[in-house]
């Protein structure tokens, strides 16, 4: 009897710690992506990016702190100037992005973050890696198209990479507009699983538009 | 129990944690990130790399700092002493700042990051035509040869240059040989995803060149199914490539003749029969399972070509030549946990017919070739490496009914190490033994290339080695009583990179020694196509080649814009051969400059290019002086432009491309032919000043 109760004490203490865990989880996570929201500066960036890699060494088998430690480093890139450092936050966000493949995380969502790593490399250095990147690009959306048609951050990358197309090449304005259109539809009824998973382009996208027309 | 627990949890009081991160030089490090091991809470340094860590579960005892392109750091908290924390960061050894072996070496590549040249480099440069050589040409240390083919490295001779593909070598590079006109690599540039081009002081890896290797490493899977088009005033061709999941194919096939060509342009030349020439290939790349891959590479080209030449006597005689190239090699790439093995198998054969003044002469080669190189990864950049390779090849020379042929087989085995003892220090060190059954001789030779990183962008490296290889086959006919010709490098190199700017300048002392010399007190014949008569030679020739080179290149200053300029100084001499007396060979220049520099419109898709190259005047051999080779040529000077642009014509992207070679229809001399009496001479010069190539590539998918 007091074996049993120990146990049970023991199953209890173990549930409440794991559940304890789970709450601090959420909130480092949530409370991050509020400061993802509200970033200012490049050093704010880093802050984030750095607190998404440290709350990845404590919840090891969750694979969003990993994405979006990725996923930061990646934004970093392209505020960057010389190409030097730009590929010092590829590098860093890439990664990030195979600790996250370590765990055989595969869905829509790491395949437009493995497109869009990608098009920021072409975008860094464009003369000597499109031929390359634009390739790379091209294969992981179409596999997250794929996976999932319905998510309109494919039409984003999509709609983004041929704005920035040279016409001889197939791209332009006339051409992106209505890909970045059917994002903005997509955009209506897209729902993330959680609060934590990938949500973000809305911002972005209704910029583009803008410029765009 | 569980009471005492929240208890002894809640007795414990909130304890403050202050400090700074720096680097290991006292530099802040602003937005670090400094937390307690396994726990959520942390915080970032502010702009003076100054932390307040807020603790109040003091369970964790373990402090990180973690900074991006920096190493985590972890110290244990004694919780009586918490103030002022000092923690310095130690940099992340990474490609970015990691130190390169690059005494003597010239590396374009797309995958490696702090090479100093592209694949695409090469193609965008005006004088190149599209001649992965040509645009060699342009990096210090090559010489300006304009009558020959072939690469003449820091005072050596073509011979003493050797292409290897994916590790095979290459036996015939160029198109046949024709008397003092140039020949083009065999070669489209676009085969290649990169290369190293060494001036000297290379890898154990390679032999048989006593000045330089080139090294082409050719491309992996290709980007996607498509058919490219080439069309120009000279060659019509077609390439298809079909992409499987773990196959693909590419085949092509082209047809040049320059009879148009030379209708357009003024030639030096009397053509009876302008080149002509038809080429196939057939590259296969397969995947083996997920870490293997296979490629194989089949080229066969049949051109022929004739006009009149001048023979040893001086006189015009018509010269006919028609060869029949092939080449094929299998290469075989596998990785293994730390191993990386790569093996090949190549066979190559060579046939030309000459008639030149009513001789018949039939020139043959073939060359079968294994190599087997293992590769082990022993962490942190640094790799032991193994192999070993074999050769079995033979030469033929027929002259009417006379004939002579050599048969070799050619050993090497190799191990080299690459250690990176710190991100700042790196040595390369290695061993290579060969053997020739033909001459019955072994030898060893020692390499070895260290490099230290100076500054964050600066570092100085330095390369020595022993450099063998078989005398020229001229002489092998004649006897097999020689031993292998042999320099010795001694390279300093100091470079200064950023992403914008490269600054590399290099000081080389190279000697060479039992190199060849006949021995019968002929007088000097200046022929390049003599016959060794007599079989009076030995090894006693010697000479050394001591300069500088300068290289600069520039991709920021001008918007859109990069040039680069290379510079080299070299003193030479050498007593071989048929050399009276110890003198500057005729393939030297003291001074080579060039200018590259290459703009970009993004508006108009057009890319422009002009290169600039001069070589002070070479040696050349006048009867009629009283001293041995002192005579020299005019110096040499070419300016040649070029324009790419990106269109789409029918719905296909194409790149349309003109340039002009030799602008100022300057008129460079590259050597004299004197009659026997030494009365007359002839100047020798290209085929054509200034000329024109207007090609487009289109590619349809």
């Amino acid at each position: 009897m007091k074996k049993t109760l120990l146990t049970l004490a023991c199953l209890v203490m173990f549930a409440f710690g794991t559940f304890a865990q789970n709450e601090k989880y959420i909130k480092a996570m949530a409370d991050n992506m509020t400061a993802m929201q509200n970033t200012k500066n490049p050093q704010d960036w880093q802050a984030v990016a750095s607190k998404f890699e440290q709350i990845n060494q404590v919840a090891k088998t969750e694979w969003l702190p990993a994405y979006w430690a990725s996923y930061t480093y990646m934004i970093m890139s392209f505020s960057e100037k010389t190409l030097d450092k730009k590929d010092l936050f590829i590098a860093q966000a890439e990664n990030n992005f195979q600790k996250m493949e370590a765990l055989k995380i595969e869905n829509d969502e790491t395949y437009i973050l493995k497109a869009y790593i990608a098009q920021a490399k072409l975008v860094a250095d464009p003369q000597t890696r499109w031929q390359k990147e634009g390739a790379n690009f091209e294969k992981n959306l179409a596999i997250a198209t794929k996976l999932n048609p319905e998510n309109p951050r494919v039409y984003l990358l999509q709609g983004q990479n041929v704005l920035h197309t040279p016409e001889a090449f197939g791209g332009g304005k006339g051409k992106a507009l209505p890909i970045l259109k059917k994002s903005k539809e997509k955009f209506e009824t897209f729902k993330p699983t959680s609060e934590l998973h990938p949500n973000w382009g809305k911002g972005q996208l209704d910029k583009i538009l803008k410029d765009a027309e | 129990m569980f009471f005492l627990l929240c208890w002894g949890q809640a007795s414990l009081a909130q304890i403050t944690l202050r400090g700074k991160i720096t680097d290991t030089k006292g530099e802040a490090l602003i937005g670090a990130n400094i937390f307690l091991k396994n726990t959520f809470d942390g915080v970032s340094t502010d702009s003076t790399g100054k932390f307040s860590l807020v603790v109040s579960d003091q369970t964790q005892d373990t402090l990180v700092a973690s900074y991006m392109g920096y190493l985590n750091f972890e110290q244990k908290i004694d919780w009586q002493n918490t103030q002022k924390l000092h923690l310095r960061l130690q940099e992340e050894a990474s490609e970015l700042n990691m130190v390169v072996l690059s005494a003597g070496t010239f590396e374009a590549s797309d995958e490696k990051r702090m090479t100093i040249l592209k694949p695409l480099d090469i193609v965008r440069t005006a004088s190149a035509n599209g001649d992965i050589f040509g645009a060699l040409q342009t990096l210090p240390g090559a010489q300006r040869v304009g009558e020959s083919e072939g690469l003449f490295v820091r005072g050596g001779s073509a011979d003493e240059s050797k292409t290897f593909i994916d590790g095979m070598l290459i036996q015939n590079p160029f198109f046949s040989s024709m008397p003092d006109v140039q020949s083009r690599s065999r070669f489209s540039p676009f085969l290649f995803k990169g290369m190293a081009f060494s001036t000297g002081g290379y890898s154990a890896q390679y032999g048989q060149g006593l000045s330089s290797v080139l090294s082409l490493q050719s491309e992996d899977f290709p980007k996607e199914t498509n058919l490219n088009l080439f069309l120009s005033h000279l060659t019509w061709g077609a390439t298809g490539t079909k992409l499987w999941k773990n196959t693909s194919v590419a085949v092509s096939g082209n047809y040049t003749n320059v009879g148009f060509a030379n209708k357009l342009v003024p030639q030096n030349i009397n053509w009876v029969k302008p080149f002509t020439g038809y080429g196939a290939s057939v590259i296969l790349r397969q995947n083996v399972g997920e870490n293997g891959l296979l490629k194989l590479f089949s080229n066969y080209g049949f051109s022929k070509a004739s006009f009149y030449a001048r023979d040893d006597k001086g006189t015009p005689a018509i010269f006919a030549l028609d060869n029949d190239n092939f080449y094929n090699s299998l290469t075989y790439q596998h990785e293994l946990k730390k191993w990386t093995v790569n093996g090949g198998l190549s066979y190559s054969y060579n046939q030309d017919r000459i008639e030149f003044g009513g001789v018949k002469i039939r020139k043959a080669d073939d060359r079968l070739q294994a190599r087997l190189v293992g590769k082990y990864d022993l962490g942190k950049n640094s790799a032991f490496v193994i192999g070993g390779e074999a050769h079995q090849y033979s030469f033929e020379n027929k002259f009417n009914d006379f004939g002579s042929q050599v048969k070799e087989e050619y050993q090497a085995v190799f191990a080299e190490t690459e250690l990176y003892l710190t991100h700042k220090l790196a040595m390369r060190l290695g061993v290579r033994g060969e053997h020739s059954a033909y001459l019955q001789r072994f030898n060893i030779a020692p390499r070895l290339s260290l490099a230290y990183k100076t500054g964050t962008n600066t570092q100085i490296s330095m390369a020595y080695g022993d450099f063998y290889q078989n005398p020229e086959t001229k002489y092998l006919y004649v006897t097999n009583h020689l031993s292998f010709e042999k320099a010795t490098h001694f390279i300093l190199n100091y470079q200064w990179t950023t992403q914008s700017y490269t600054f590399r300048t290099e000081i080389f002392y190279k000697n060479y020694s039992s190199l060849v010399r006949e021995l019968d007190n002929m007088p000097f014949d200046a022929s390049p196509n003599r016959w060794i008569m007599g079989n009076n030679v030995d090894n006693s020739g010697n000479g050394f080649a001591q300069g500088m080179d300068i290289f600069w290149r520039d991709k920021q200053t001008i918007k859109n814009a990069d040039y680069w300029i290379s510079y080299s100084f070299i003193d030479t001499k050498r007593l071989y051969q048929n050399f009276t007396e110890k003198a500057m060979p005729v393939f030297a220049s003291t001074h080579n400059l060039s200018v590259v520099y290459k703009h970009f419109f993004p508006k108009l898709s057009a890319d422009f290019n002009a290169t600039y190259s001069y070589a002070s005047g070479r040696p050349y051999y006048n009867p009629n002086a009283t001293q041995f080779l002192k005579d020299r040529t005019p110096d040499f000077h070419n300016l040649s432009l070029a324009v790419n642009y990106l269109t789409t014509l029918w719905g296909t992207s194409t790149i349309v491309i003109c340039s002009v070679n030799n602008v100022l229809n300057r008129e460079n001399i590259f050597g004299y032919r004197y009659s026997p009496t030494g009365n007359n001479r002839i100047a020798v010069n290209p085929p054509t000043l200034r000329s024109f190539f207007i090609g487009l590539s289109m590619t349809i998918k």
